[in-house]
C-alpha cells in the first residue's frame, strides 16, 4: 500500500535514509445518493465549536464535521492527504514540509465569498494555538515543535526539536482561519469565532435556534466532494432517558454515546443499529500519594484487593466492558497479556493492610500510629453521575468492609479539576482517561509530570518508570517499546497509583435508514461525509 | 414524624381487597425473608434536628438478591399489588407481587415462546433457544386484575400488550414503528399510548377489546409520556424535541387539536407531567434553575387549568423543591391525599436520599428509609412508596409505609 | 455453526430417538453441566470438566456422555480451525516484519520460527534459507539448533526429497525431551516409522512424567503435532489436559530491555486436528446406543465435513435427516450438510439441486438461507446467486431474526475472501450489545470478524476480540501478541489524553 510505505518511511529517514514523497489527492466520491437530513441527540451541549478552545467530546465531535486537519488518519489507520496534498520530510525526521491543496475554499463569513485556504492559515493556527494566552488543551502535545515558517502561500515547513516516532499524525490538528477570531494573535472563549465557526470541512454552521439545536449543511464546494447528507442537526438533551425515547420514536436518527442502561431496550428494537465503538480509554481509582496513609503500596493494593470489579461491571454497566489489569487499554498494543486483574479476595486486602503495620480500632476503622485509614474520595460530576454515585458507593462500601473508611465529596467539573490538578486536595479520585490511538503514558506517570494543571496529579514518582518512560520515549525500535510499555504494565500494576477498573464499551445507535456509517472511535465524525440515506428512506 | 413540616392525613380504611376476588386471599402477611430484609428504622432522637421523618417501617420487597436489577414499581389502584420491571443482562421481564413480597406471577413474553418442543432431547440440541426479551413499562387496569405493557416478544419489534392476571397475553397494538408509554384509563376500558407511526412520537387512544387506535395529536415534534387525569376526562403529556419539552395538556380527547394547550411555556425542560389525585394540579420535572445547569432538575406543581399562568415568571413560581433527580420513566409520586409529593433529592454524599415536600409549607423533609441510591419512587394508598435502592451493588425494590399522623 | 438458530417450528414434537425413555437422569448430572457450558460456548472448559468424569459414569450414562464429549470436541475443532488461517497469516506478517529489522538488537530466533510459519503455510524454500540462517547463527543451544534440523528435514520432506529429510533427522542428535518430541512429530507428519515415532512421543511423556515436571510448552506443542498426525486423538486430548499453550514456545531476550515471544504457528492447527479426531471418535462411541445413533449422526456429519471425509458426512447427515419430525433447525443444518458433502464428493448437481430446494423453501425463512450459504463454504464453492439473493433478503431485514443470515453471509464473503463484504455482513450478525462475549455470540463468528479487522488493520477492534476469547482459549495468546507487534508498528496518534 503506497501509503502505509510512505508512514514507514518516516521510520526510516531516521535512520538517513532519504524521503521525498508525492501523494495523490484523495479525490474519492462515492456514487451513492445525496440529500436526507440527519439529527443526532447529545447529553448536553457544547461549550464552543471550535477545535482549539473545546475541551470536551461534544466540541470535539462538532469540529470533525467543520474543519480538516493538514494530514488525516484513515480507517486502515494509515495517515492520508487532507488539507496538504502531499508533504515531505527531511532526513533527520526534525523537518517536516507540507505542500498545500490549492482548490480548498473556507466557508463562507458571513454574505461574502469564502476566502481561499492558505499557508498563512496553518501559520495563524499554530501561533494562536501555541500563545500562551490561548487556553488549549492542545498546547502540551504540540511542544515537539520548534518552529513553523510560510515558504510561500502552499507551502508550509514545521522544525522539529527532535525526530519524534509517529509525529506525521500528530499533523492531524485542525485549521482555523486567519480571517476567523476578532483577535489576532490568540483565542478565548470571548472571542465570537468559537460560537461562530469558519472551516473546510465537510459541513458548516448554519446556525443555534431556541431550542440548542445546532444544524450543520453540507458545504456544496468541500475539497473532497460534497458530502452526501444534506443536512446535521445536534441535539442537546438534559436527560438521558428522555434522549432514549426520543431515538426510538423517531424524534432523532441517532445518539452518539448510548447510556448503558438503554442498551437493552435499543437493541431489543430492530430498526436501530447499535454500533459499539472502540475508544481506549478507561476508569480507575487514582490515589494522592502525598497522603502518608496512601504512600505504601500495600495500602494501595489491598484497595485493589477489596473491589469485586467484575461485580460492579455487572450492576452498574450491565457487564458492558472488560476488567483491566493496568494503564492500558485491552484493545492497546501495549497492554501486557501476562499481567492479571486482582482477583476479588477482602481477606487478602486485610493481611495486606496488617503487614502494612495497620490494626482495627475498636470503631471498626484501620489505624497506624493512631492515624486512622479515613480518606476523602473526590469524584467529578460531570460524568453520567448516577452511575458514578453507584460506583462510589460500592467502592465505600467495599473498603469498609477491610476497615477502611472513606468519605465521598462530589464536585463540579472544574471545581473538582482544581482541587485535583491544581491543589492536589484530595485522597483517591474516580475518573476516566480516554486516549486516542496512542497508548501514551508517559504524562500520567513519569515525576516531571507532578505539579500544578500535570497529569501526574497524584505525584507519583519511581525512578525506574521514569527511566522507562524515557527510554520508550527515545527508542525508535517499536519491539523495545513494546517490551518497556509490558513492563510499565506490570510495575504500575504492581505499584498501584490506580486501582485500574474497567474499560467501558461505548456505543452509537443510529436508525438503518443510515448507511455507511463508519465511527471514528474518539473523534466520532471523521467519515461522515460519505454516510448516506437512500431517497426512499427519507422522511 | 416531624408534624411541625409534614402532615399527612389519616389512614385510609383497610386495604381494599374486598371486590378484587383474585387477590382477596392475598391478606398482607410479611414474607418472611422480606422481614428478615427489613432496614433497621433510624433512631428517632435525631429526627428533629434534621428535619427527618421515620416511615413505620422500610423493608425490601423481597429478599435482596444479586445477578438482577430492579426498578420502576408500580402499585395497583388498590395497593395490594405492585409491579415493577426486573433485568437480568439484555432480558427485561415484568413481575408482579403482593405488596408483602410474595411473587405472583412474571410477564416474559416470546412470539415464539411455545417452539420449544421436547425438553429433555434439548439437552443435546442446544440452540433451539429464546432471545432475550425486552418487557416494560406497566400500567394497571382501573379493575387491579389487568396490565397493560409494552414488550418486543423477543422479535425486535415493541408493541403494547395486555395481560389478564394469570390469564393470556393479548397484543394491542401491532405496528412496525415503536407503541410504548401506554397508560390504562382510571376510569374506563380506554388507553393512551405512544406511537412512532407518524414518523415521531404521537399520542392515540386506544380501545382494548377492539383495538382501534386514534390519533390524538399532529405535532412537528414528538408527544411523549401521556398521563389521563384522574377523572379519565383529560391528558397531560410532554412536546419537544430537544432539552426543551413543554408540558401539555388535552382537556378532551375527543377534540383533540382544539382542546390542546399548553401549560408551560419556558426555555427550560420540562419532563413527564403527573395529575394531582384531585386532579387539579399537575407535578413534573423541570431543569429550570438559578445556575442556569441543564442537568440540576426541579419538581414543580402547577394548577392544571394554566391558571397559575404558563411563562417564565409563573412558572418560576412553581418550584416546591430543587436538587431532584429526575425518574422520568416513573415521573413525580404524589402522596395519595394529594397534599405532597415524595422524591428523590439530588444529594451526592447521601446517595439519593428520599424526601417528602408538604406543598402548603413548601418544605421538604427527608424519609428515612435507610437505604441508598434510591429512584423511583411511587405513591401507593394509606402512604405506602415503593422505591428501588442499590444493596450490595445491585438493585432491589423497597417498600416503606410512611406514618399517619 | 448454530450461534443463534431461531425457533420457527410452532409445536413440533421432537419424536426422535428419545421417545419413550427420558434419557436425562440425576447421574447425567456431569454432562448436563457440560452441556450447559457448551451452550455458553465454554468447550475447553467443559472438556475439562467432563473428560475426567468419563471413568466414574456408570454404564447407562456413558453413550450421552461420549455424545457430549464429541459435540464440545467438534466445536472445538471448528474454531480452532477457524482460527488457524488467520493465526498463520498473522504470524506471517509479524515475522516477517521482526526478520526486516537489523541492527546490534536484531532477533536470532525470529529466523527457526519465521521458518516454522512458512513450512506451515508451504513455502518451504524461503523455509530452509531461514532454517540454515538459525543453524548457522553462532550462540544457539545445542537443542535449538537439533530442532532446526529437525523442520530442515521436513522441509526437504516437503520438496520430496526424502532420502535428504531422512538423512537430516537422522543426524539430529541431541537427547532433551523437546528435541525428541520435535522428531516424533516430523516423523508423524511425515508417514515415516510412524509407530516409533508414537513410541518416541508416549516416552517422551512418560519421561517427563516419571520426572513429576509437566509436560513443558516447547515439547508439547511437539507432541501434540506427532498425536493430530498420528490420529492418537486421545493421548492428544492428555496433552491438551496437562497444556493451556498460553506461554510462549521460546522467549528471546536482547539486552536489558527487549524481549520477544515467540511460538508455534501450526499450534492452533494441531489443536483442531486433535479435537476433530476425538470428535469423531467419541460421536463413533455414541451412535453406538440405538438411542443416541440419530443423535450421533447429525454430529457426525459434521465431524467427518470437517475432517474432508465426504463419503461419511454424506453417510451420516443421510441417516439422521431419515428420522421422522425433526425440528426444524436440526433438519435445515442438515440439508445443508448433506448438500456440501455431495459437492466434495463429486455429486455436484444432486448438490446443487439440493440448494435450489432450499432456497425455494427458504421464502420467509431466513434460516434457511443462511444454512443454505454456510453449505456452500463448508463445500467451498462459489455460490454467487443464492448469496445475492441471501444479500437482498438481509438488506431488508430487521432484528436478530436475521442475525444467523447475516453471519453466514459474512461468512460466506469470508470464505470468498472479500474482507470488506464479510466485515458488513458478520458485524450485521453480531449481537453488538454483547460485542465480545462468547456467551452470546459464536466464537467462530468471533473468529471471523476479528480476521477481517487485521485485514482492515482495525487492530485495536481485533485485539479486544481475542482479549475476551483468550479467558476461555488461552492458546490465543500467540495471536494476541503478535498482532500487538504490528500494531505497534503501524499504530498512528496525535498522543492526545482527556480526563473524564
Amino acid at each position: 500500500m503506497k501509503q502505509s510505505a510512505i508512514i514507514l518511511v518516516l521510520a526510516l529517514s531516521l535512520l538517513g535514509i532519504v524521503v521525498g514523497s508525492a501523494h495523490a489527492a484523495d479525490n474519492r466520491r462515492s456514487a451513492h445518493p445525496n440529500g436526507g437530513t440527519l439529527s443526532y441527540g447529545e447529553y448536553g451541549r457544547p461549550a464552543t465549536l471550535d477545535p482549539i478552545t473545546g475541551n470536551e467530546m461534544i466540541s470535539l465531535r462538532l469540529s470533525e464535521l467543520i474543519f480538516n486537519g493538514l494530514v488525516g488518519i484513515n480507517e486502515r489507520q494509515e495517515v492520508v492527504p487532507e488539507l496538504a496534498q502531499r508533504w515531505e520530510v527531511s532526513r533527520d525526521g526534525r523537518i517536516y514540509t507540507f505542500f498545500l491543496r490549492k482548490d480548498v475554499t473556507w466557508h463562507p463569513k458571513g454574505n461574502e465569498e469564502g476566502r481561499p485556504f492558505t499557508a498563512s492559515d496553518v501559520v495563524f493556527t499554530y501561533n494562536v494555538m501555541m500563545h500562551p494566552k490561548t487556553i488549549t488543551p492542545l498546547k502540551v502535545r504540540y511542544e515537539f515543535i520548534e518552529k513553523v515558517e510560510k515558504l510561500d502561500d502552499y507551502t508550509v515547513q514545521f522544525t522539529l526539536k527532535r525526530p519524534v516516532l509517529n509525529a506525521l499524525a500528530k499533523f492531524t490538528f485542525k485549521i482555523i482561519p486567519k480571517h476567523g477570531p476578532s483577535n489576532p494573535l490568540y483565542l478565548t472563549r470571548e472571542d465570537p469565532f468559537v460560537q461562530h465557526p469558519i472551516g473546510t470541512g465537510p459541513y458548516m454552521l448554519k446556525g443555534v435556534n431556541a431550542d440548542g439545536e445546532i444544524t450543520l449543511v453540507a458545504n456544496e464546494k468541500y475539497f473532497k466532494g460534497r458530502p452526501h447528507i444534506d443536512q446535521f442537526t445536534a441535539k442537546p438533551f438534559a436527560d438521558q432517558n428522555i434522549l432514549t425515547q426520543a431515538l426510538t420514536f423517531n424524534a432523532i436518527d441517532m445518539i452518539v454515546l448510548v447510556n448503558p442502561r438503554s442498551i437493552a431496550e435499543i437493541q431489543g428494537d430492530k430498526r436501530f443499529i447499535l454500533q459499539p465503538y472502540n475508544a481506549l480509554s478507561y476508569s480507575f481509582f487514582g490515589y494522592n500519594l502525598r497522603n502518608p496513609l496512601l504512600a505504601d503500596k500495600r495500602v494501595r493494593q489491598a484497595f485493589g484487593y477489596a473491589l469485586n470489579r467484575q461485580e460492579m461491571l455487572d450492576a452498574f454497566f450491565n457487564g458492558q466492558g472488560t476488567i483491566i489489569s493496568g494503564p492500558f487499554a485491552p484493545g492497546s498494543w501495549a497492554y501486557n497479556l501476562d499481567v492479571q486483574p486482582l482477583p476479588f479476595n477482602p481477606q487478602k486486602a486485610r493481611e495486606l493492610l496488617r503487614e502494612a503495620g495497620f490494626k482495627q480500632g475498636a470503631d471498626g476503622i484501620m489505624q497506624k500510629d493512631g492515624k486512622k485509614l479515613a480518606l476523602t474520595l473526590l469524584v467529578p460530576i460531570e460524568k453520567e453521575s448516577e452511575a458514578a454515585k453507584r460506583v462510589v458507593l460500592a467502592f465505600q462500601n467495599y473498603l469498609k468492609a477491610i476497615g477502611v473508611s472513606i468519605k465521598v465529596e462530589f464536585k463540579e467539573w472544574q471545581s473538582w479539576k482544581e482541587n485535583v490538578f491544581a491543589d492536589h486536595r484530595f485522597d483517591v479520585i474516580y475518573a476516566s482517561w480516554v486516549f486516542d490511538d496512542s497508548a501514551d503514558i508517559s504524562s500520567l506517570f513519569h515525576s516531571a509530570e507532578i505539579g500544578p494543571w500535570k497529569n501526574n496529579f497524584g505525584g507519583y514518582s519511581n525512578p525506574e518508570v521514569d527511566a522507562l518512560i524515557v527510554e520508550s520515549k527515545l527508542t525508535l525500535d517499536h519491539e523495545k517499546r513494546r517490551t518497556i510499555n509490558r513492563k510499565l504494565h506490570a510495575l504500575l500494576a504492581d505499584e498501584a497509583p490506580y486501582t485500574f477498573l474497567w474499560t467501558l464499551t461505548n456505543y452509537s445507535a443510529y436508525h438503518k435508514k443510515v448507511q455507511h456509517v463508519a465511527i471514528h472511535p474518539y473523534k466520532f465524525f471523521s467519515y461522515a461525509d460519505e454516510w448516506y440515506i437512500p431517497p426512499q428512506s427519507r422522511k | 414524624m416531624t408534624a411541625r413540616t409534614y402532615r399527612y392525613l389519616p389512614a385510609l380504611p383497610a386495604l381494599l381487597l374486598a371486590g378484587l376476588g383474585w387477590a382477596a386471599e392475598l391478606q398482607p402477611e410479611m414474607h418472611p425473608q422480606a422481614q428478615q430484609a427489613a432496614v433497621p428504622a433510624q433512631p428517632a432522637a435525631a429526627l428533629a434536628e434534621h428535619e427527618a421523618v421515620e416511615p413505620e417501617y422500610v423493608r425490601a420487597l423481597m429478599p435482596p438478591e444479586g445477578g438482577r436489577n430492579d426498578a420502576n414499581p408500580v402499585w395497583s389502584a388498590n395497593g395490594s399489588l405492585i409491579a415493577f420491571e426486573r433485568s437480568h443482562g439484555d432480558k427485561k421481564e415484568i413481575v408482579i407481587a403482593r405488596s408483602d413480597g410474595v411473587q405472583l406471577q412474571k410477564i416474559y413474553y416470546q412470539l415464539a415462546q411455545d417452539a420449544s418442543g421436547a425438553r429433555e432431547l434439548q439437552l443435546f440440541m442446544p440452540g433451539l433457544i429464546e432471545d432475550a426479551s425486552y418487557n416494560s413499562g406497566v400500567s394497571w387496569a382501573r379493575d387491579g386484575r389487568k396490565v397493560a405493557f409494552m414488550s418486543n416478544g423477543g422479535e425486535g419489534n415493541y408493541d403494547v400488550y395486555s395481560q389478564e392476571l394469570g390469564g393470556k397475553i393479548d397484543r394491542l397494538t401491532d405496528h412496525k414503528e415503536k407503541d410504548g408509554l401506554a397508560q390504562w384509563s382510571p376510569t374506563a376500558d380506554q388507553l393512551v399510548f405512544v406511537s412512532g407511526r407518524s414518523g415521531k412520537g404521537d399520542a392515540y387512544l386506544l380501545d382494548p377489546h377492539t383495538h382501534a387506535v386514534t390519533q390524538l395529536t399532529h405535532g412537528d415534534k414528538p408527544y411523549l409520556y401521556p398521563r389521563w387525569s384522574p377523572d379519565g376526562k383529560k391528558i397531560a403529556l410532554i412536546y419537544g424535541s430537544t432539552e426543551n419539552h413543554e408540558i401539555y395538556v388535552m382537556d378532551d380527547p375527543r377534540r383533540p387539536s382544539e382542546s390542546l394547550r399548553a401549560l408551560t411555556r419556558w426555555p427550560y425542560d420540562d419532563l413527564r407531567p403527573v395529575w394531582s389525585p384531585d386532579g387539579k394540579k399537575i407535578a413534573f420535572y423541570t431543569n429550570y434553575n438559578a445556575a442556569g445547569d441543564q442537568k440540576a432538575w426541579a419538581l414543580a406543581v402547577v394548577s392544571a387549568d394554566g391558571s397559575d399562568g404558563v411563562n417564565s415568571e409563573a412558572l418560576a413560581r412553581s418550584i416546591v423543591a430543587t436538587d431532584v433527580v429526575p425518574d422520568v420513566e416513573q415521573g413525580p409520586a404524589w402522596l395519595a391525599d394529594g397534599r405532597g409529593l415524595v422524591y428523590v433529592k439530588d444529594e451526592r454524599e447521601e446517595y439519593n436520599p428520599i424526601y417528602v415536600v408538604d406543598l402548603a409549607s413548601r418544605k421538604s423533609v427527608q424519609v428515612k428509609t435507610g437505604t441508598k441510591m434510591n429512584h423511583d419512587v411511587a405513591c401507593g394508598p394509606n402512604g405506602l412508596i415503593a422505591f428501588r435502592a442499590q444493596v450490595d451493588q445491585w438493585d432491589q425494590i423497597f417498600v416503606a409505609k410512611l406514618k399517619a399522623r | 455453526m448454530m450461534a443463534r438458530l431461531i425457533p420457527f417450528l410452532r409445536n413440533t414434537l421432537l419424536a426422535l430417538m428419545l421417545a419413550g425413555s427420558a434419557w436425562a437422569g440425576a447421574e447425567d448430572e456431569p454432562v448436563a453441566h457440560a452441556l450447559k457450558l457448551y451452550e455458553k460456548h465454554h468447550y475447553e472448559e467443559a472438556l475439562r470438566y467432563l473428560r475426567p468424569q468419563l471413568a466414574t459414569l456408570n454404564a447407562g450414562s456413558q453413550a450421552g456422555a461420549r455424545l457430549a464429549l464429541g459435540m464440545l470436541c467438534l466445536r472445538n475443532a471448528e474454531l480452532y480451525q477457524a482460527l488457524q488461517g488467520s493465526a498463520n497469516d498473522i504470524a506471517l506478517d509479524y515475522l516477517k516484519k521482526l526478520a526486516a529489522q537489523k541492527g546490534r538488537q536484531s532477533s536470532v530466533y525470529v529466523n527457526y520460527f519465521l521458518a516454522q510459519a512458512l513450512l506451515a503455510e508451504g513455502k518451504d524454500a524461503d523455509a530452509i534459507k531461514y532454517l540454515q540462517r538459525f543453524i548457522a547463527q553462532p550462540g544457539v543451544a545445542p537443542g535449538d539448533k537439533a530442532q532446526a534440523s529437525v523442520a530442515l528435514g521436513t522441509a526437504y520432506w516437503h520438496q520430496h526429497q526424502a532420502s535428504r529429510a531422512q538423512a537430516t533427522w537422522s543426524g539430529v542428535t541431541g537427547t532433551q525431551p523437546e528435541v525428541r518430541a520435535a522428531l516424533a512429530a516430523a516423523r508423524a507428519e511425515a508417514g515415516q516409522q510412524t509407530q516409533q515415532a508414537a513410541a518416541a512421543a508416549d516416552a517422551v511423556v512418560a519421561e517427563l512424567k516419571k520426572q513429576n515436571k509437566g509436560i513443558n510448552a516447547r515439547s508439547a506443542r511437539y507432541l501434540l503435532r506427532a498425536y493430530a498426525r498420528l490420529d492418537m486423538a486421545d493421548k492428544g486430548l492428555d496433552v491438551l489436559a496437562e497444556q493451556e499453550f498460553r506461554g510462549a514456545a521460546y522467549v528471546e531476550t536482547l539486552g536489558q530491555s527487549k524481549t520477544l515471544s515467540f511460538y508455534d504457528a501450526d499450534l492452533l492447527g494441531s489443536m483442531g486436528q486433535v479435537y476433530a479426531d476425538a470428535a469423531t471418535q467419541a460421536l463413533e462411541q455414541a451412535a453406538r446406543d440405538s438411542r443416541l445413533a440419530a443423535m450421533s449422526a447429525y454430529y457426525l456429519a459434521d465431524a467427518y465435513l470437517l475432517q474432508g471425509n465426504a463419503a461419511q458426512a454424506l453417510r451420516q447427515s443421510e441417516l439422521f435427516l431419515a428420522q421422522p419430525k425433526l425440528p426444524a433447525a436440526y433438519r435445515d443444518h442438515a440439508r445443508g450438510v448433506q448438500a456440501a458433502a455431495q459437492y466434495r464428493a463429486g455429486k455436484r448437481q444432486e448438490a446443487q439441486a439440493q440448494w435450489r430446494d432450499m432456497a425455494e423453501q427458504a421464502a420467509s425463512r431466513p434460516e434457511l438461507l443462511a444454512e443454505l450459504l454456510q453449505s456452500c463454504v463448508q463445500a467451498g464453492a462459489d455460490c454467487a446467486a443464492h448469496a445475492q439473493r441471501a444479500a437482498t433478503v438481509a438488506e431488508s431485514a430487521e432484528g436478530k431474526k436475521f442475525f444467523a443470515l447475516n453471519a453466514a453471509l459474512g461468512r460466506y464473503f469470508l470464505a470468498r475472501k472479500d474482507y470488506a463484504k464479510a466485515v458488513q455482513y458478520l458485524e450485521a450478525g453480531r449481537d453488538k450489545a454483547n460485542k465480545n462475549k462468547i456467551e452470546i455470540n459464536d466464537p467462530v463468528l468471533l473468529a471471523g470478524l476479528a480476521q477481517v479487522y487485521y485485514r482492515s488493520k482495525q487492530f485495536s477492534e481485533s485485539l479486544e476480540i481475542y482479549f475476551e476469547m483468550s479467558k476461555q482459549y488461552p492458546a490465543l495468546r500467540q495471536m494476541q501478541d503478535a498482532l500487538q507487534g504490528i500494531y505497534a508498528v503501524e499504530q498512528q496518534s496525535a498522543g492526545d489524553v482527556k480526563i473524564f
